[in-house]
């Protein structure tokens, strides 16, 4: 059974979700004391052990209805689609494929043969493995301009690959054409096979069939047939699409210019049958890197707000608190034994996001958007606003909603006439005449936005108000530098009333932005 | 300790509350693997509840700590009770004086005072708090830290110290070492995101509003007298409530008070003016009883057909068009 658990958790760390090795010994240990039997039970156990955070739960539960079987329980909410067709829920399966492996092998060890690692990763569904052996012999990195179908042998219903359905730059081929285009995909990728010894593979795999049926394992040799059978269609595809995923992404990492600092391409590429999908709005961003400038904003959004609060503990002596000290001595016969001292003011933070949603922007307000979110959900007094021309607050769909509603309604938000072209002047201005109450000395305003402002009237007396009335004023522009004061770009006229104004158009800048605020 | 899940919720329902089994499971759970749990919903829920139930199933007493922006350990674990030491001091000084007495130099009689001082630094001069009781008390208690999300990080940090060894250390008295690891609970209304240390000790439990018949039996276990047509009519309507964009959505326990309310005024059966007199109860915002007024002959005429029909088809069509 431990086991089967460390595959789901696995599975579950390649969909994203961060399980700490003591939760997986947790898992085990409820599973163990829940027991397997009751797919419910088992599932609240998992769920209270492995997930802890609300908004992956979208990610576990198909998941986990796909690997434990069936979604036709009490539960109710199986989504048509998911671990449709087979009779044996996916592990079954997969630990039945275990067994046929582990005695064709013994049996093969016996006759003094050893079949080598890719047949054996293969046909365990074990893809990280083959990945790495890609990665050994240099495949990963090769020009090949042929793409391939994706589809993953180790697991029949295998749509929804990684990358799937991201807008394509201009002038190459659109992807996930079934059929017609694999032809050509599977001529190079044979090549690749080729040096990975893949005609080898296949007639060790064929012994271990052979093996089997001479054990007389009927049951398990016909498993093993089938396997082999998806296999050999389904592997040349996955390797196509892996080597073309693996440029692809090359390439767009060297067109950003390094966009994710340290956080380098998905090696183990291959998604469990994309629940993630779902999730993948953000044009730009893949899953992964969403992932990563998730944790970055929120240690920019943690030292944004602490930054005062050590401040405070550094800095400036107590004061006594006279009347208090002297009510507390009546209880000692007059003898200040207890001091009291003035609480200190707690400077807690304010923030007041100001977020561009215009069209020209759109791409990056909805990154600017999560880092909004995030920064909501650090600390409570955040209050955010978007704005084209028009400017309302958007703060309540944040405190009340999972990241991808929030980000939805932020840009579909009523108030706002979406189509309007940005007036930065007029968006300031709306902010200090309604709502005053939002700027207090100790909040710093956050500007996320370009600064084009379609040459309508700057306004900026009423920045520099916010200027005035706020502790800070950092403007994060997602434009790049080269382009700022260029046309109808008045970012530089802004910045006399900036105190922070940094391009920020990816994580490596966000962090660097990090650094900037925390002086 | 419980026997199994089935124990779980016979128990809870036993203290009046009712739970689900996926509830009942994770309880179950962090009773066998001694963790802390963590429950997480919408205000209203009975997250709170939840550990009040707990207790009183599980025969403990319920040490409470409520968290509030600007706790620190100082509330929550412990305090020198200073007066308490002056006052024994004022009192003992005669003997103090008559034990000093013999003494020939200053320096014996500072020695004297120095192997007396344990006396003024004993657990008698110590005024536990929520924190060090629950880890002082001879029976398993149960710890509810209410609303963690309120607290700062740094407490947050202090807290996971507790947590994970279930230890504290009083610089003048060393280390505490729980007697009996307490069955600890903490709510959180996701103010704000808790640390990833937290949550890793913590088994997680997210509470969302109940279906419509949970809702119902919720009701008739907890407001009794209130007729059975009543409790249906209170909680279709509050689902229906529920559905309207309110500032503050009526939690459970709002279901519970107004229904209770309703039985104290002698009501069988909702109408619009019992709804118009017993507002105040339900919601706690004007604009909300502004909304929920001008629609209640909308939401009373869909309740009643749907209570009218009454089968479960019906229920199950309105709570998947919900989701």
């Amino acid at each position: 059974m431990d086991e089967v658990m460390v595959r789901f958790i696995h599975l579950l760390r390649q969909a994203g979700l961060r399980v700490s090795s003591s939760e997986a010994l947790d898992a085990m240990r409820g599973a163990s004391s829940v027991g397997l039997g009751d797919r419910d039970t088992l599932k609240s156990a998992l769920r209270a052990t492995l997930v802890k955070r609300s908004d992956d739960i979208t990610t576990f539960d198909p998941l986990f209805d796909q690997f434990f079987g069936g979604g036709e329980g009490q539960s109710g909410q199986g989504q048509p689609g998911q671990g449709q067709g087979q009779g044996n829920p996916l592990w079954q399966r997969q630990m039945d494929i275990e067994t046929a492996l582990r005695m064709a092998l013994e049996e093969l060890a016996r006759m003094g043969r050893r079949p080598g690692e890719l047949s054996r990763s293969v046909l365990r569904g074990d893809m990280s493995a083959v990945l790495a052996l890609m990665a050994m012999l240099g495949l990963l990195g090769q020009q090949n301009q042929q793409r391939g179908q994706p589809g993953q042998p180790g697991q029949p219903n295998g749509e929804g690959q990684p990358g799937e359905g991201q807008p394509q730059q201009g002038g190459r081929p659109q992807r996930g054409q079934r059929g017609q285009r694999g032809q050509t995909g599977q001529m190079s990728a044979w090549q690749m096979l080729e040096q990975m010894g893949w005609d080898r593979a296949r007639q060790e795999m064929m012994q271990m069939l052979d093996a089997l049926e001479k054990m007389g394992e009927r049951e398990l040799a016909r498993l093993l047939r089938q396997r082999i059978r998806e296999v050999e269609e389904l592997f040349p595809r996955w390797v196509a699409a892996e080597a073309a995923d693996q440029r692809e992404r090359e390439q767009e990492q060297q067109q950003n210019q390094g966009a994710t600092s340290g956080e380098g391409p998905n090696t183990e590429g291959v998604q469990p049958d994309g629940p993630n999908l779902e999730k993948k709005d953000f044009s730009q961003f893949t899953q992964d890197e969403i992932r990563a400038m998730e944790a970055m904003v929120q240690q920019l959004a943690k030292r944004l707000s602490q930054d005062w609060s050590r401040r405070r503990q550094v800095g400036g002596r107590k004061r006594l608190d006279f009347s208090r000290t002297m009510r507390a001595s009546m209880a000692t016969n007059g003898v200040p034994m207890e001091l009291w001292f003035k609480q200190p003011r707690r400077n807690r933070l304010r923030i007041v996001v100001l977020c561009d949603v215009s069209s020209s922007v759109r791409n990056a307000s909805r990154f600017m958007l999560q880092l909004l979110y995030s920064l909501q959900h650090q600390r409570g007094r955040v209050r955010s606003f978007v704005f084209i021309s028009d400017l309302t607050e958007v703060t309540s769909y944040f405190q009340t909603h999972t990241i991808d509603e929030a980000v939805d309604m932020a840009t579909a938000k009523a108030d706002i006439r979406y189509w309007a072209h940005s007036d930065f002047g007029r968006a300031f201005r709306t902010f200090v005449d309604k709502y005053p109450d939002a700027l207090t000395s100790r909040t710093i305003v956050l500007i996320l936005g370009d600064g084009r402002s379609n040459f309508y009237d700057p306004q900026l007396d009423a920045l520099t108000q916010v200027h005035q009335q706020a502790k800070r004023v950092i403007w994060l522009n997602p434009e790049s530098r080269w382009g700022w004061g260029s046309g109808d770009s008045i970012i530089d006229l802004y910045s006399q009333e900036c105190d922070v104004l940094e391009e920020c158009r990816n994580l490596e800048q966000l962090a660097a932005v990090m650094q900037t605020v925390n002086d | 300790m419980f026997a199994s899940v089935a124990d779980v919720k016979e128990r809870l329902r036993q203290a009046k509350y009712l739970c689900s089994d996926e509830m009942a499971t994770v309880v179950f759970l962090a009773d066998r693997l001694g963790k802390p749990l963590l429950v997480e919903g919408p205000a209203g829920v009975g997250k709170t509840e939840l550990s009040k139930a707990l207790a009183e199933a599980l025969g403990a007493e319920l040490i409470r700590l409520q968290c509030y922006e600007g706790l620190d350990e100082a509330k929550a674990l412990y305090e020198w009770q200073y007066a308490k030491q002056m006052l024994y001091a004022q009192v003992l000084r005669d003997r103090v004086s008559q034990t000093l007495s013999d003494t020939s130099s200053l320096r014996e009689a500072f020695h004297r005072v120095a192997d007396e001082e344990d006396l003024f630094f004993s657990e008698r001069f110590l005024l536990p708090r929520p924190l060090l009781r629950a880890l002082l008390a001879d029976r398993q208690p149960v710890l509810l830290i209410d609303e963690v999300d309120k607290s700062d990080p740094e407490f947050e940090a202090f807290l996971l110290e507790v947590l994970s060894d279930f230890q504290v250390s009083v610089p003048e008295l060393g280390t505490v070492q729980a007697k009996q690891q307490p069955w600890v609970v903490l709510t959180s209304n996701q103010a704000r995101d808790l640390s990833d240390a937290l949550k890793r000790r913590c088994l997680h439990l997210f509470i969302n509003f109940p279906s419509l018949e949970s809702e119902i039996n919720v009701i008739r276990v907890r407001v009794p007298q209130a007729s059975e047509q009543l409790a249906a009519q209170v909680v279709a309507f509050v689902q229906e409530a529920r559905r309207l964009a309110l500032k503050k959505m009526p939690g459970v326990s709002e279901t519970i008070d107004w229904a209770r309310s309703l039985a104290l005024l002698n009501i069988q059966s909702l109408g619009q003016e019992e709804v118009e007199r017993t507002l105040g109860v339900l919601v706690k915002y004007e604009e909300d009883a502004a909304r929920l007024r001008s629609s209640t002959p909308d939401l009373l005429r869909r309740l009643n057909r749907r209570l009218g029909r009454g089968g479960e088809d019906e229920e199950r069509r309105w709570r998947s068009g919900r989701d």
